[in-house]
């Protein structure tokens, strides 16, 4: 096997893990791997492997409106709590 | 003047160059500029430091909670910066000033707490230094600016005073390439209210026009030395804010999903900048699969040492002596302040052990059926081989109740008659039988008593003794052996699996518990560890040669090793060179895991859910390469005796990872049937 880096550019173990959590994710709602305290939430795995697959791209994209962009999470997230 | 603003270190670099042509001094921030930070909020090494202070107080006589320690911590550093900020326009705080109040508040007996808080100081460097990495690409350039004769300068808005900066850079390995540090907790005049800039001006006589300054904060770095004329350049990194945001996930998840605990450790413990080179497949699963898994074992030790109250530990060989260095790697980091027990290394072995222990006791049914487990045991002679004992004498005992030394006694072999077992079971109370084992083994229980003695064994009130795994069969002949005598210690055994394929015979003075796995308790994916045991073995296994025996030396005793001059000793050499480079991840991954759990201060239970699926996912469902590449070249195990079983229970005894690779690649619901076949088992049980 190849000699690669232990992290990978996306920032997950090498070789993908966040894959493989889905894959054992999948897994486990056909038959019981074990005890794993409740596992993970769908939504959690979803923004994980966005994260570690798109954020190299998605951040050399947005950073530049770094700024704009804290402004509006800022005033979205306060709407939200007014809500 | 205006700043600019790069995101990029490349395009920084690049600007950079051309800016420090015409610069004579190049000042640089310190943090997530020069150094970045493994975690997303520099915060998380203050509780790791809390928890020292806090096992110190205990230890002092005045327990305190770690929680209380960081809330006092925190007031009485907001208290300083309240103070400061009456005569500074910056809220700045001094470490050693608010640590040494805050100190004094909690060992009000101790009248010098100068050397306290030097140990806590060296604590927290210690950690920040393990959660520090120097920017390879910008540290390169930074010397190459020094070579150019350029002076350079690290200006940074802490509460760490140059002092301790210089030890952080110093292990991050470039202060020799630095002309000084300052540090706003000197002089609580900080980069963000631009007091600094004057300061440093005077200080070292520098012209505001041929100086560049670089950092990663637009007001404290670039608007406050561009107000003063200063050439300033900002970094705002997308990748290293990608980075924090991957980390700053797996953290917060953490929070409310145990399961994630492990990843958030694991995602502290990954290699950055110039660590992350590339390594061979050996290596990164040592690193990233073993390590956590066996720091975690040692780990789970440690807190029933403490729990038991346990002030010895012996690690058996040959594993043990993995477990011991990564013992020697964790302990002052998780435990720098607890009562963890001194430890050692102590050559046993099964083969060794076996026959020292029936020289009391005489041999014992279970003993014998534990040569009997392994298949390539059949008859009396495997017995004799397992347990060190010239067969010849045995041969009229035997002969008492029709049987030879070759009768088949394993019902894993062609010809086997129930009724020689039955027979043999006879011979455990035939008192000459009993009597020719006691004195064939006599000699190499006395040898074994004279090491132990030398080891201070019998010296405790209470041992700890720990193994991978996975009978407990070396402790059950080791206490066996000794527990004639009235200054037997308590024996706690602790492996990484208890397997308990023969009943261990527990009672309160030897007790075995598994610690990632254990049958008495339903963990159908800590059960997955039972898939590669061997892999386990080879990984931990010491390079010397296992141990024979024990002989009788004059007034002594003597270790017999086995030779490594064989084919077997040659073909162990082989696998032992074969593993170098899983060992070597092993190790580097338990560096990096003692500080990363010291952070965060995970306790094993906590880490379960995350060990349950890293044993899962690449035990019981690996990838065919890692199968083909991790396996074992040679295992040597002179407890399996060379006979060959039948066919049917050679069959059983073809394991997932003993399968081919073409196997192992095509067919797709391999996997998932011996993982069935695992469930019944487990359920059997």
């Amino acid at each position: 096997m190849d000699e690669r880096p232990i992290t990978t550019t996306g920032f997950d173990m090498e070789q993908g893990e966040i894959v493989r959590v889905s894959s054992a994710y999948a897994i486990n709602r056909l038959i019981p791997l074990g005890f794993f305290a409740g596992f993970t939430r769908f939504r959690q795995l979803a923004v994980l492997m966005l994260i570690h697959g798109l954020g190299r791209m998605l951040f050399a994209r947005l950073m530049p409106h770094e700024a704009r962009l804290t402004r509006l999470y800022a005033r979205l997230k306060k709407k939200k709590q007014q809500a | 003047m205006t700043w600019q603003t790069f995101y990029s270190l490349e395009k920084l670099i690049e600007a950079a160059q051309q800016q420090a042509q015409s610069c004579a001094v190049i000042s640089f921030d310190l943090f997530d500029t020069l150094l970045i930070r493994r975690t997303h909020d520099p915060d998380l090494v203050k509780p790791a430091t809390a928890r020292f202070i806090a096992a110190k107080a205990e230890a002092a006589g005045h327990p305190i909670s770690w929680e209380e320690v960081q809330d006092l911590r925190d007031a009485i550093e907001q208290e300083q910066r309240r103070e400061t900020s009456q005569h500074f326009e910056d809220h700045e705080a001094r470490y050693p000033d608010f640590m040494a109040k805050l100190l004094q508040q909690l060992f009000p007996d101790t009248a010098e707490v100068s050397t306290l808080l030097e140990e806590v100081t060296s604590y927290e460097l210690g950690m920040e230094q393990t959660m520090l990495v120097p920017r390879e690409q910008l540290v390169q350039w930074l010397r190459s600016m020094r070579a150019a004769g350029k002076k350079i300068l690290v200006i940074s808005d802490v509460y760490l005073p140059a002092a301790h900066l210089r030890r952080l850079i110093e292990h991050a390995g470039f202060l020799d390439a630095v002309d000084d540090v300052i540090s706003s907790a000197d002089t609580f005049l900080a980069k963000a209210s631009g007091k600094a800039y004057p300061l440093v001006q005077e200080k070292y006589g520098l012209a505001y026009d041929s100086w560049l300054h670089i950092g990663d904060n637009p007001h404290s770095d670039g608007l406050r030395p561009a107000g003063f004329g200063i050439r300033a350049l900002v970094l705002r990194d997308a990748s290293e804010k990608h980075r924090k945001s991957v980390e700053r996930r797996y953290y917060n998840y953490s929070l409310g999903q145990p399961f994630w605990r492990g990843r958030s450790l694991q995602q502290l413990s990954l290699p950055l900048e110039a660590e992350n080179i590339p390594r061979p497949f050996l290596f990164r699963y040592g690193f990233l699969v073993l390590a956590p898994l066996l720091a975690a074992f040692v780990q789970g030790v440690m807190e029933n040492c403490l729990k038991e109250d346990i002030r010895r530990l012996y690690f058996f060989s040959r594993e043990g002596w993995l477990l011991e260095k990564i013992w020697h790697l964790l302990a002052p980091v998780l435990y720098p302040a607890s009562p963890l027990p001194e430890v050692s290394y102590l050559y046993v072995s099964r083969m060794a052990l076996a026959g020292a222990s029936c020289a009391y006791q005489g041999m014992l049914r279970s003993s014998a059926d534990i040569v009997f487990l392994p298949a390539g045991n059949r008859d009396f002679r495997d017995v004799c081989r397992v347990f060190n004992l010239q067969p010849e004498p045995f041969v009229p005992h035997l002969a008492r109740y029709d049987l030879t030394a070759e009768s088949i006694l394993s019902g894993l072999h062609h010809d086997y008659d129930p009724d020689n077992r039955r027979r043999f079971n006879l011979l455990f109370r035939d008192e000459p039988f009993q009597n020719e084992v006691k004195a064939q083994t006599a000699d190499a229980n006395l040898a074994l008593q004279r090491y132990l003695e030398t080891e201070g064994f019998f010296a405790q009130t209470q041992v700890a003794l720990v193994d991978i795994g996975w009978m407990g069969t070396i402790q059950r002949f080791l206490f066996d052996a000794i527990k004639h005598r009235d200054d037997t210690p308590v024996c706690r055994g602790y492996v990484l699996a208890a397997t308990r394929g023969i009943d261990y015979p527990e009672g309160p003075k030897n007790t075995l518990r598994g610690l990632l796995y254990d049958r008495d308790r339903f963990d159908l994916a800590g059960s997955s560890i039972l898939y590669a045991r061997d892999l386990f073995e080879e990984a931990c296994r010491a390079p010397h040669p296992t141990l024979n025996g024990y002989g009788l030396k004059d007034d002594g005793y003597e270790l017999v090793f086995r030779t490594a001059a064989d084919s077997t000793g040659q073909a162990e050499k082989e696998q032992d060179a074969y593993y170098a480079p899983l060992q070597e991840g092993i190790l580097e991954g338990v560096q990096r895991y003692a500080p990363a759990a010291a952070m965060l201060g995970c306790s094993v239970q906590e880490l379960k859910p995350w060990l349950n699926y890293l044993m899962a996912s690449r035990l019981a469902f690996p990838k065919t390469e890692e199968v083909v590449h991790i396996r074992h070249r040679h295992h040597l195990d002179d407890f399996h005796g060379t006979h060959t079983p039948t066919q049917k229970h050679s069959k059983g005894q073809v394991h997932l990872w003993d399968r081919s690779e073409t196997a192992l690649r095509y067919n797709p619901f391999l996997r998932l049937k011996y993982f069935v076949l695992g469930i019944r088992h487990r359920l059997r049980e």
